[in-house]
């Protein structure tokens, strides 16, 4: 199947020739209706409203809670009533009057990098395997600057470095 | 999508016990094995978008999965509770007639078997995978990977050769 190293070919070759225990047809007929749930599942599309809804409420809250933190100082901002500055209501009113966020900066952060040994590609060529552990951030700002969304995303880099072997 | 799912059905017939076997090597216990394994296909299925998975993708999600049931607590509990019935009566390899012998010795001492060696001996021999592969899906260097097959082998030697003298 491939050009493996074999360390015992003998005891590979017996070993190989022993199959893992057959399935039982309760277990595959299980397997088959849960993918085939899923298929179905997947194949329905949610309603739009529905899927704009639960994209809508976090960051509409989320912006919601920044916008009253910038716009609103404690000592100029009239206090307010209770019932006035509850989430749900900062909610509702982001609902009714959308805010136009753009992106305005990206940054990318390197945590970290980890030399993982060597590896080789199926043509003997040596590389060496090194992680690098990043940090994405993404600052979204709406027109006047009052709104500003930033959230980070933690990512992965793999890469294969040539290396001579002597 | 019919097309796909038939896909995935004779996927199922070929990979099924293969995967069941390192399963059940993650999990001892059958009924965590089969469930981690249906939550690793199901994953699979979503994240191919219905494609049949490369091999490699099902073992890491297999494991992980795994990894995920044993750090809950109360399925630990019942876990070791069903383990010793289990790893008694349920055959890892096929025990037909002829082999019958063979498969119950390489059943114990697969069983008995170091775990770091013998998960790298079930991708490598039963799974199919090549070490680079191997050493991806449990993220450990392929050197590394290599040298627990190598051991793994080793210890089955002496097992058998103890078992059979």
């Amino acid at each position: 199947m491939n050009k493996e190293p074999e360390f015992d070919p003998e005891l590979e070759r017996d070993l190989r020739a022993l199959k893992p225990a057959a399935a039982d047809s309760r277990l595959l007929e299980r397997l088959e209706e849960v993918l085939s749930k899923t298929a179905a599942a997947e194949s329905t599309p949610a309603p739009p409203t529905e899927a704009w809804r639960q994209w809508l409420a976090p960051v509409a809250g989320a912006a919601a809670m920044i916008a009253a933190l910038l716009v609103l100082p404690p000592e100029r901002a009239p206090e307010p009533t209770p019932s006035a500055f509850t989430p749900a209501a900062l909610v509702e009113a982001l609902e009714e009057e959308p805010v136009d966020l753009k992106p305005v900066q990206v940054q990318n952060h390197v945590l970290g990098a980890l030399e993982e040994g060597i590896v080789s590609t199926p043509n003997d060529q040596p590389f060496h395997k090194v992680r690098l552990r990043l940090l994405d951030s993404f600052t979204w700002e709406d027109d006047s600057g009052a709104t500003r969304i930033k959230y980070t995303v933690p990512r992965e880099e793999h890469f294969l470095i040539p290396a001579t072997i002597y | 999508m019919e097309t796909k799912v038939r896909d995935w059905q004779s996927w199922l017939r070929e990979h099924t016990p293969r995967l069941l076997l390192f399963a059940r090597a993650q999990t001892r216990c059958e009924a965590d094995a089969e469930d981690v394994l249906q939550d690793a296909l199901v994953e699979c299925w979503r994240r191919s978008k219905g494609a049949t998975p490369e091999l490699p993708l099902v073992y890491a999600t297999l494991r992980r999965r795994a990894i995920d049931l044993a750090r809950s607590t109360d399925r630990r509990v019942a876990r070791e509770e069903t383990v010793v019935a289990d790893i008694e009566t349920v055959c890892w390899f096929d025990a037909a007639l002829t082999k019958a012998e063979a498969a119950s010795i390489l059943d114990r001492a697969m069983k008995k078997m170091p775990e770091k060696f013998r998960e790298v001996m079930l991708l490598k021999i039963w799974g199919g995978l090549t070490f680079a592969q191997v050493a991806e899906t449990l993220d450990i260097p392929m050197n590394t990977a290599a040298s627990r097959y190598r051991y793994g082998l080793e210890f089955l030697r002496k097992d058998t050769e103890l078992s059979q003298s």
